[in-house]
């Protein structure tokens, strides 16, 4: 129902002869909005699409929104981005507690992430009804400073002694490869215990790849690429496949320094992810230490707006998994046309950054396994996968 | 696209950890650490092999139909 991925590699002893990614995720569901109005659309996709809900709800207002030619306010963008960059936090954090631990033999950490939840619950209360705030131009209603910044509090206690094993800013103040290890070598949590198994293994560089980020595209090149249904499935841009995910988006000296040496692999995809749970959590109160909350998402600026004929609105969000964009088409108040291109669709294209990143595996068949597991997870599906790994004769 | 699926509970096992559910004629094993008090017969939304939060039967009859509508639901409905 949710759709599936298989992703089966030969091997030939010393390495990965060949990547075969098969998709099977619904990604034309949205034909359910077709001849629907716009408050139908509103409330019909918080139910199919609930675990990022958020994302999915803010690409679609603004979709909406620019379609019908009515701006949300600044405050109100402002918040959406802040909830979404929440539910940013809490996938990013499923990945580190429950599925890092058992890359190390170790437990899911149900319980923090439990606590993670309710942050995450707590917070979304805060900015008031979410279906106000996501309604066409939003009431972004004004939020208490002070109870975000205890919520901050909780969620930076929680990464203290189940992520980073030391306060956030510490963490922060690590900028090189050496000083990584020392942290890593001397940790206790999932994350800490997950770098070090994965230097020790020598797999910092594992599946390090030509990869082309996903450039910012202009609002009339996507709307003109989204009409074709191919796009959707399997997406390219300018004959090339492109990478979106946290990698992309986040920088820091730390990172500089591994990609340095060890390019796009492993061990930089996942501090990459760390890397983005600590700023994300810097965001949760936009005005604190006086740093704004910088959009993740942004306005897909005004798309083409033909002079008879359908009024067009693109939303673009900088979902957990990356670049969500959603597309619609509005004829006489109602959805002529609705397309929604997900990350998944970038990242796990048969030819994509995954592939790419497998096909460079080197080692027996239980290493590459194991670190295929690790790459495929840290580039993260939004659907569940099978791996099959086979020999070739 | 993280769909998220409605599915009833029929089982839980002894620990309360684990629970089988059904999506139409599917059965499938889930797990309940990130959820508290949930009794049989209740839906929850599933998310890749944990059951995310717990729903009305009306909002899972509601959810289950847009799936149907939008022609998702052909591989549970045997």
């Amino acid at each position: 129902m949710e759709g599936h991925l298989v992703i089966q590699l030969d091997t030939d002893g010393g390495g990965v002869n060949d990547v075969r990614v098969r998709s099977s995720r619904p990604v034309h569901a949205s034909v359910v909005f077709q001849d629907k109005t716009v408050g139908e659309v509103q409330r019909m996709i918080p139910l199919l699409y609930s675990v990022c809900a958020t994302a999915q709800a803010c690409a679609a207002v603004r979709a909406l929104e620019q379609a019908m030619g009515r701006d949300a306010s600044e405050e109100t963008n402002r918040q959406r981005d802040c909830l979404v960059n929440m539910e940013t936090l809490r996938e990013h954090l499923w990945r580190i507690l429950l599925d890092w631990p058992l890359s190390t033999g170790d437990p899911a950490n149900n319980a923090c992430m439990t606590d993670v939840l309710a942050v995450q619950g707590d917070y979304r209360l805060a900015f008031g009804l979410e279906a106000e705030l996501f309604a066409l131009q939003g009431d972004g209603k004004r939020v208490e400073q002070e109870r975000l910044i205890g919520l901050q509090d909780r969620l930076l206690e929680l990464l203290h002694r189940h992520v980073f094993d030391m306060p956030l800013e510490r963490w922060s103040e690590i900028v090189s490869y050496e000083q990584l290890i020392e942290w890593s070598t001397g940790g206790h949590s999932a994350s800490a215990r997950l770098m070090n198994r994965i230097v020790n293994q020598g797999w910092s560089d594992s599946g390090a790849c030509d990869s082309m980020p996903l450039p910012n595209l202009s609002p009339a090149q996507l709307e003109q690429e989204m009409q074709d249904g191919a796009f959707i499935e399997q997406p390219q841009w300018q004959g090339r496949c492109c990478e979106t995910t946290s990698l992309i988006r986040v920088q820091s000296p730390l990172l500089d320094d591994l990609q340095a040496r060890f390019a796009n692999g492993l061990l930089v995809r996942l501090v990459a992810r760390l890397q983005e749970v600590a700023t994300l959590t810097g965001r949760m109160v936009p005005d604190r230490g006086g740093a704004h909350a910088r959009p993740l998402g942004k306005a897909a600026g005004k798309a083409t707006e033909p002079a008879n004929g359908p009024a067009i609105g693109l939303g673009q969000v900088a979902a957990a998994r990356g670049q969500l964009v959603h597309r619609v088409e509005l004829t006489h108040g109602r959805v002529s046309d609705y397309r929604i291109l997900a990350p998944t669709e970038w990242n796990f294209h048969p030819n994509g950054v995954l592939a790419r990143a497998l096909a460079a595996l080197r080692g027996g068949a239980p290493q590459i396994e194991a670190q295929a597991r690790l790459l495929i997870n840290a580039i993260d599906p939004c659907v569940g996968y099978d791996l099959v790994v086979g020999a070739e004769d | 696209m993280c769909l998220a699926l409605p599915a009833q509970i029929l089982s839980i096992d002894e620990s309360g950890d684990m629970a089988t559910v059904a999506l139409g004629e599917v059965r499938k094993d889930v797990s309940l650490a990130l959820l508290d008090d949930v009794e049989l017969g209740d839906f929850v939304l599933i998310h890749v092999g944990y059951a995310l939060n717990t729903i009305s039967p009306e909002e899972a009859e509601r959810t289950l139909q847009l799936f149907a509508e939008a022609g998702l639901t052909a591989g549970v409905q045997q």
